[in-house]
């Protein structure tokens, strides 16, 4: 198996729109979706052939088969070390936790308040049946605060891009003048992220990856990328300039499975090992022990989700769906926790020009906290989940998930 | 059977035209309806405040130049840019449309082949992507040597020939007359029909003016580009551009 990483930079403003229901303007969003790099790749893949997609072809194993290439969403990676100092994450962008929160007066990665992360105290707080509000180590109020962010030289950063309203003026061909009747906004993601010191712009820079298990394939892909990588254009109004952006490929083995579990099992011991700190920390209250024997993890969404449980839309992963996702058989699987929102979207498959289905999507950051007496049945499925993903639509990036992500190891004491 | 291997090796590279437009007098490419100026038509700008003129109107105004060029030749061409009017549809346009020089070399679901004007071929339309990808003309002057200029406009009455006071309006322009170029492309994609490069350079010689008040002098330019000066074009091609088909006999003249 094979994971082609993309770092994708912005030459133009991009137009990812995302349209609601019921709402007549776009918004825009903050990150490209892997269903828009998908789209357009497959899109190009089409323009470049007269040929059709046949059963058992490339287009159909990295598109169409059950076990379709993955393209995971593209995500800012811009760091803002400074008022003037720009950097690109060299490390993962990930997605902070639904249970991250951060004053509600002076949000942010320190030097600002500071953020940390409340689902272990929580989750004692209530086991020892205490109601858990929560502010920071000076007493102020807190909110969840929610985004993209990184590592970079043990500091935490916050990515974000800037966005701005594009207004411009269609042309009445005929006259060859403006025509204020055809004059339309589009919200779109700046091209630029601020300036260096020295004046040179930051360009938007995005990373994503694709994930193929035919590592032959994985190549080819990696060759067309490159071959092809002047002519991608991303997101809408294309033809009208926006959207280009220049993308680069690194390819790297995925790790055997053995070695993945292994790292899974590692986070998950290091969780257990601070959540039974805390535990002892709240049983000054009271002695309780319904930890005992028990091994907990977290699924935390690294993307949305498209979730359904007897064919009803749903935005809880319950005991019963885990046990599906990963074909094992727990009956003392637990869930204890569930942070989850939701939101609907609809949207555009570039590949075949029709809209989509409005669909109920379960939130980004959203997170599970489960329990098991027999931990060692897990670290694999586990890993291979994390590879693969929860839910529909997995190929398009839908329901990436990372299992105990260290943020939740960051308290409200050392805030980072 | 679509694999990628084959398509890698059967990749062709595309060809980018270089264009630069040197601006001989201000530049008023006006955004109107944006706030945050004190202009009525504020100029446009990329993100790190460099001027530029929008690929979309660089498009809009060589499709209409080329049209009225193919046209000129002889050629039926379809009318844009409202759909009904275009390929394939062509509501109420008469014209010699289902020539072989129309053909594609695609199928419409019952066989037929689909054909599109040879403008629609490149530009594209709702149901035909464009061959052609336009950038921004992107101003390679610092931005802090290009400060906004705002001028006073006035809305002419026609019928009494006066200006009307009321309509005073403020029109932001590049500085005048400072030669300022405009940097950008126009990319042919693989498959681009074999005749674009031609009826694209014969277009861009006819746009003279870029943006808005070309009446009040504002955004005459120049092309400079090392496309005009080599073009390399075949004659067959020209040739082939000349060689329009005749309307079907007993159609419509
Ligand atoms: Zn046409």
């Amino acid at each position: 198996m094979k994971r082609i990483h993309l770092t994708i930079t912005a030459e133009t403003p991009l137009a990812i729109g995302q349209r609601k229901p019921g709402a007549s303007v776009s918004e825009a969003m903050d990150y490209i979706p892997g269903t828009v790099i998908r789209g357009a790749i497959a899109a190009h893949i089409l323009n470049q052939t007269s040929d059709s997609p046949a059963d058992g072809d490339d287009f159909h194993t990295l598109f169409l088969n059950d076990n379709a290439a993955v393209f995971q969403n593209a995500y800012p990676a811009v760091l803002k070390l400074s008022s003037d100092q720009y950097d690109v994450s060299q490390g993962e962008v990930k997605v902070l936790p639904a249970t991250a929160l951060s004053s509600k007066t002076n949000s942010g990665f320190q030097p600002k308040a500071g953020v940390f992360d409340a689902l272990i105290d929580s989750f004692c707080a209530r086991e020892h049946g205490h109601f858990y509000e929560p502010n920071d180590v000076n007493g102020d109020r807190v909110e969840p605060f929610k985004g993209f962010y990184s590592q970079h030289q043990g500091s935490y950063y916050a990515h974000s891009v800037n966005q701005r309203l594009l207004t411009r003026v269609g042309i009445n061909r005929r006259r060859a003048t403006a025509q204020e009747e055809i004059l339309y906004s589009i919200k779109v993601l700046d091209e630029f992220q601020g300036k260096a010191q020295d004046g040179t712009p930051q360009p938007t820079v995005y990373k994503s990856a694709i994930l193929i298990s035919d590592d032959n394939l994985a190549t080819a892909l990696q060759t067309f990328l490159e071959q092809n990588s002047p002519h991608f254009r991303l997101g809408g109004s294309t033809s009208r300039g926006l959207g280009k952006v220049h993308i680069e490929t690194q390819i790297e083995d995925i790790k055997d499975i053995d070695e993945r579990s292994n790292v899974i099992q590692a986070r998950i011991d290091i969780f257990n090992e601070k959540l039974n700190e805390r535990w002892s920390l709240w049983n000054v209250f009271n002695d309780s022990n319904s930890t005992k024997g028990r091994t907990f993890f977290t699924l935390d969404l690294q993307s949305d989700a498209i979730l359904s449980e007897h064919w009803q839309r749903t935005t809880v992963i319950s005991e019963a769906m885990l046990n599906q996702f990963t074909n094992i058989h727990d009956p003392d699987l637990q869930l204890h926790m569930a942070y989850s929102s939701y939101d609907y979207r609809s949207g555009w498959n570039a590949a075949w020009g029709l809209q989509k289905d409005v669909e109920l999507m379960t939130n980004m950051g959203s997170v599970y906290l489960f329990s098991t007496q027999q931990p060692q049945a897990w670290y694999e499925p586990l890993a291979w989940l994390e590879s693969r993903g929860v839910g529909d639509r997995v190929s398009e990036g839908f329901g990436q998930i990372r299992v105990c992500d260290e943020f939740h190891l960051v308290f409200r004491e050392g805030a980072e | 059977m679509i694999q990628l291997a084959s398509l890698n090796q059967s990749f062709q590279p595309s060809t980018t035209l270089p264009l630069t437009a040197i601006i001989d007098t201000a530049l008023c490419v006006g955004a109107g309806g944006s706030s945050g100026s004190l202009s009525d038509k504020p100029i446009l700008k990329r993100a790190d405040g460099k001027l530029i003129i929008p690929a979309s109107q660089l498009k809009g105004r060589l499709r209409h130049e080329c049209e009225k060029i193919a046209r000129a030749l002889g050629w039926a061409i379809c009318e844009s840019p409202v759909a009904e009017t275009m390929c394939p549809q062509r509501a109420g346009l008469t014209g010699n449309f289902q020539h072989e020089h129309y053909e594609i070399g695609d199928r419409n679901p019952d066989g037929s082949p689909r054909h599109h004007c040879l403008i629609c071929q490149l530009f594209g339309n709702p149901s035909l992507p464009a061959r052609l990808q336009f950038s921004d003309l992107i101003c390679t002057e610092d931005p802090d040597n290009t400060p906004e200029v705002l001028r006073p406009g006035v809305t002419i009455n026609r019928r009494r020939r006066t200006a009307e006071e009321k309509k005073l309006y403020f029109l932001e322009t590049s500085p005048a007359n400072a030669q300022l170029p405009f940097t950008g492309e126009i990319t042919l994609l693989p498959g681009t029909p074999y005749f674009a490069q031609a009826l694209i350079l014969a277009g861009l010689k006819h746009i003279h003016a870029l943006g808005g008040s070309k009446s009040a002098g504002l955004g005459w330019l120049q092309w400079e580009s090392s496309v005009f000066k080599h073009p390399e074009i075949n004659d067959d091609i020209w040739e082939f551009l000349a060689a329009a088909p005749s309307p079907p006999s007993g159609g419509e003249p």
